[in-house]
């Protein structure tokens, strides 16, 4: 295969012209945006001089506005974009470009989907639901499927293998789904992907990576194939997926707003960023030749959280390949792409605690060499959706302590021997504008998504209607307002704990629906409650005009706990999508690879209840054990080894398998001998009384 | 001679139970025909006697799934034409391959009524992976504006 990023072509050329052209209208909006707002705070600061305080507060106003002009005006282009019929100059509009590789045939693309500790039943209804949509294209001869499992647990394990077997059961998928367990998780996901490169990457031109939750039809597979086809200048296309299959309240309301909202965000993106998009780590397609040219990753100098191993590699996989002359689009025209949500306000905040260490650890790579500005900018914006948190955290205390010194000033009226008083100078007027231009750009991307729904009939039934659209709308921007205080605490307290040099890990996501208990709510939301409490009532003594300003934020520090217990529902999320509540198309009228996925689990969850007696867990299951035998290495075991394995074995006969810590049984399942032993034990240990039993 | 049979030294009420784990366990296997499962029942339990220890249940009960075990495995090694020393992989595959699959077809009591010989419709064994087409990735060395660069060790 060739490697044609370099040759440049005319349209290439103009594409750049086009590029720089739009580039230089969005970020003039977004400084003069920025530069007008600052011009109206500081307006009123300059009154009587800077203060010191307000000098921070300037500071921290101007990063905050760049930060929601850039997003504001992103929205903007966005609407104007889809308004308008849509850009020309997108990916899925771009005249193809023929080559020698795309003549010699069709090209072989491996799906492949890194797996590391997650439930088999939601992965493999998954990947059933993405090979049944595939069949039904009629292509399904162009692709192999690849589960790549990083797991450890020896449960999941065991079933992971049982569930790939069946799938190639049933679907006759011999030969065309396959399976790996990497012994030693090296370098987590990237790691994991670049292992699967090395040994299987010559096999396919191009490579999807999906994600555990990730969900792709047919129809948006084969288009990113053959976009990919016709630009051979490209080496990765990102497709905007789209949260699905949720039921807890919490989720239900998340996805909504990504429904209604994430469209005229899209369309703005990959207006302005053209080939210069970015790489989200998951449902995009990858060009194989450059991706293992140039993406394998280095280990950062110094040691964690900042050194070591990149943790966040998608940003930094598409800038290596901007680097080396590779174009990376967003193809926002590509639908029936989606993924999930963490179930509940507690698990997004465990989310946002990995990617906020990832996102941080590019403040060292936005200063490598080589990499384009636009991939610094990327990596920027990760850097800012966390940063900005204790941004504003600052913001609104040093507000408050601003508010509170101009309480503790007294007027003075008379000066030397003006005869006349001189009132002090109200800056009401201008503080309220900057706050309603703030709140204006923060809202009205909102009501921009709302507009377009509004200009499609068959769109707006499709979210419940007109009334309930809007109340939708209502709703969910109350539970943002809400949430959004306790998230800034919770980001805030990540930024600062990644800063002091404490790592995360990497702890397995929980993706599975379950109601939080008061306690669970208490023990996460409590010092949150306790923040607003004591702000709540310091500001209302000493600051009573600032208390009134301050009761949103101070509401959903109050309310966090009730507020997070109660969005983490099913009942009340299955409740509101009953009644047309925070309803999304992919509810009201689910396309096929949806359909076949809830069929899926269904079937799943029948089956998973039938087996729910098995008192020894995945060893007692001879179908589970065979397969997982099937698929072990036969390798000679030294005479040490043998002998820690028997102890083991041992341990397990004297004190149950439970005793066993993850890495003690991962060793015991891992060696066919020791696996043996352990499915005879799990049939013997115990004769029930009645005599037979399984 | 019968494994019903109950030997010296073992507890009649013991080998019943015993039996009927292994029925139980060849029950989960699918194997529910008595002309197969009969004769394996049978042997297992009169190999399992004769190597424990009289009066140890449990013992008794290990050695029995393990003699179960291994005439499955013979008979499935038998049926495919494969080696029950070198071939382990294939057999358990084959194993697996009859346990999960919902086609009643491949499903073990059939791969165990043909186990007198190589059966002509013995099913095609599973592979987890296809072959290897290897590509070499080498660590893409970062330099900073500030500080030193990446090291190349992977």
């Amino acid at each position: 295969m060739s490697e044609e990023a370099s040759v440049p072509t005319a349209t290439h050329r103009h594409r750049k012209v086009d590029a720089t052209y739009r580039r230089v209208l969005f970020f003039s909006l977004v400084v003069a945006t920025t530069l007008a707002a600052m011009a109206m705070i500081t307006s009123a600061f300059f009154q009587n001089g800077l203060t010191p305080q307000e000098m921070v507060l300037l500071v921290l106003y101007a990063l905050l506005i760049l930060w929601v002009s850039t997003s504001f005006w992103t929205a903007v282009i966005g609407f104007i974009v889809i308004v308008s019929g849509g850009d020309r100059r997108s990916i899925g509009r771009l005249p193809p470009r023929a080559t020698a590789e795309t003549a010699a045939g069709r090209a072989k693309t491996a799906l492949v989907m890194p797996s590391y500790n997650e439930d088999p039943t939601r992965v493999f209804a998954g990947l059933r639901a993405i090979y049944r949509s595939l069949l039904d294209t009629g292509r399904l001869d162009e692709f192999e499927l690849f589960i790549l499992s990083d797991t450890r647990d020896a449960d999941t394990w065991l079933e992971e293998e049982a569930n790939w077997l069946r799938l190639c059961e049933d679907f006759n998928a011999h030969g065309k789904v396959f399976y790996r367990n990497r012994e030693k998780n090296i370098s987590r996901k990237s790691g994991n992907l670049e292992e699967f490169c090395t040994r299987w990457g010559g096999r396919y031109r191009y490579m999807i990576v999906l994600d555990a939750d990730s969900l792709m039809s047919g129809k948006a597979i084969t288009r990113l194939v053959d976009l990919m086809e016709s630009h051979p200048q490209v080496a990765l296309i990102q497709s905007p997926p789209l949260p699905v299959n949720h039921k807890s309240l919490f989720a239900r309301i998340l996805q909504f707003g990504s429904s209604l909202y994430s469209d005229i965000f899209i369309a703005g993106s990959a207006w302005w960023l053209m080939a210069e998009s970015n790489y989200w780590g998951h449902n995009a397609i990858i060009r194989i030749q450059p991706f293992v040219r140039h993406c394998a990753l280095p280990k950062l100098p110094g040691r964690e959280p900042f050194g070591g191993e990149i943790l966040s590699h998608d940003f930094v996989e598409a800038a290596l390949l901007r680097k080396a002359g590779w174009e990376v689009w967003l193809a926002s025209d590509v639908k029936e792409s989606y993924e999930e949500l963490p179930p509940t306000l507690i698990d997004y905040a465990k989310r946002d605690r990995r990617w906020c260490q990832g996102n941080l650890q590019h403040m060292k790579m936005i200063l490598a060499r080589g990499f384009s500005g636009i991939s610094r900018l990327h990596m920027l914006m990760g850097i800012m959706s966390y940063v900005s948190s204790p941004l504003w955290l600052l913001f609104l205390l040093f507000t408050g302590f601003e508010a509170y010194v101009q309480s503790q000033t007294v007027p003075v009226y008379f000066f030397g021997d003006n005869f006349y008083p001189v009132w002090p100078e109200s800056y009401a007027v201008e503080m309220t504008t900057v706050l309603l231009v703030t709140l204006a750009m923060l809202f009205l991307p909102k009501g921009l998504g709302l507009l377009l729904v509004y200009f499609r009939p068959k769109v707006a039934k499709a979210y419940g209607g007109y009334w309930r659209i809007t109340l939708s709308v209502i709703l969910e921007s109350l539970f943002s307002m809400l949430t959004a205080p306790i998230l800034m605490l919770y980001q805030s307290k990540f930024v600062v704990a990644i800063l002091l040099r404490k790592s995360v890990g990497w702890p397995t996501q929980n993706r599975d629906d379950h109601r939080l208990s008061l306690r669970e709510a208490t023990l996460a939301h409590g010092g949150q409650t306790l923040v607003g409490v004591i702000a709540g009532l310091l500001s209302y003594q000493y600051i009573p005009s600032f208390f009134w300003w301050f009761t949103p934020v101070l509401a959903g520090l109050f309310l966090a706990v009730p507020l997070s217990m109660m969005s983490s529902s099913t009942w009340l999320g299955v409740l509101a999508r009953r009644l047309g509540f925070f309803l999304t198309p992919e509810e009201f009228a689910p396309p096929p690879v949806i359909r076949y996925l809830k069929e899926n689990l269904e079937q799943a969850e029948a089956s998973a209840d039938a087996d729910a007696g098995c008192e020894y867990g995945k060893l007692m299951d001879p179908g589970m054990c065979a397969v997982h035998m099937a698929l072990l290495p036969q390798r000679p075991v030294s005479k040490r080894r043998r002998y820690e394995l028997k102890a083991l074995v041992y341990r397990v006969i004297e004190e149950g398998p439970e005793k066993l810590s993850p890495a003690e049984k991962r060793a015991l399942v891992a060696d066919p001998e020791s696996l043996q032993r352990l499915h005879t034990l799990a049939w013997s240990r115990k004769i029930p009384s009645g005599g037979s039993g399984s | 001679m019968s494994g019903a049979e109950p030997a010296a030294g073992h507890d009649p009420a013991a080998l019943h139970q015993v039996r009927s784990r292994l029925q139980a366990y060849l029950g989960k296997l699918g194997v529910t025909a008595e002309d197969i499962a009969a004769p394996l029942l049978d042997e297992s339990m009169r190999r399992a006697e004769r190597r424990s220890a009289p009066g140890d249940a449990d013992e008794l009960l290990r050695r029995a799934l393990e003699e179960l075990q291994r005439r499955i495995d013979s008979a499935v090694a038998k049926a495919l034409d494969l080696n029950t020393v070198t071939d382990t992989n294939r057999i358990a595959a084959a194993r697996a391959r009859a346990l999960l699959s919902r086609s009643p077809r491949q499903q073990l009591q059939s791969l165990l009524k043909s186990a007198t010989g190589p059966s002509a419709a013995a099913p095609a064994l599973p592979f987890a992976t296809p072959p290897e087409e290897r590509l070499s990735m080498h660590p893409e060395p970062i330099a900073f504006f500030f500080g030193p660069p990446t090291s190349t060790a992977h």
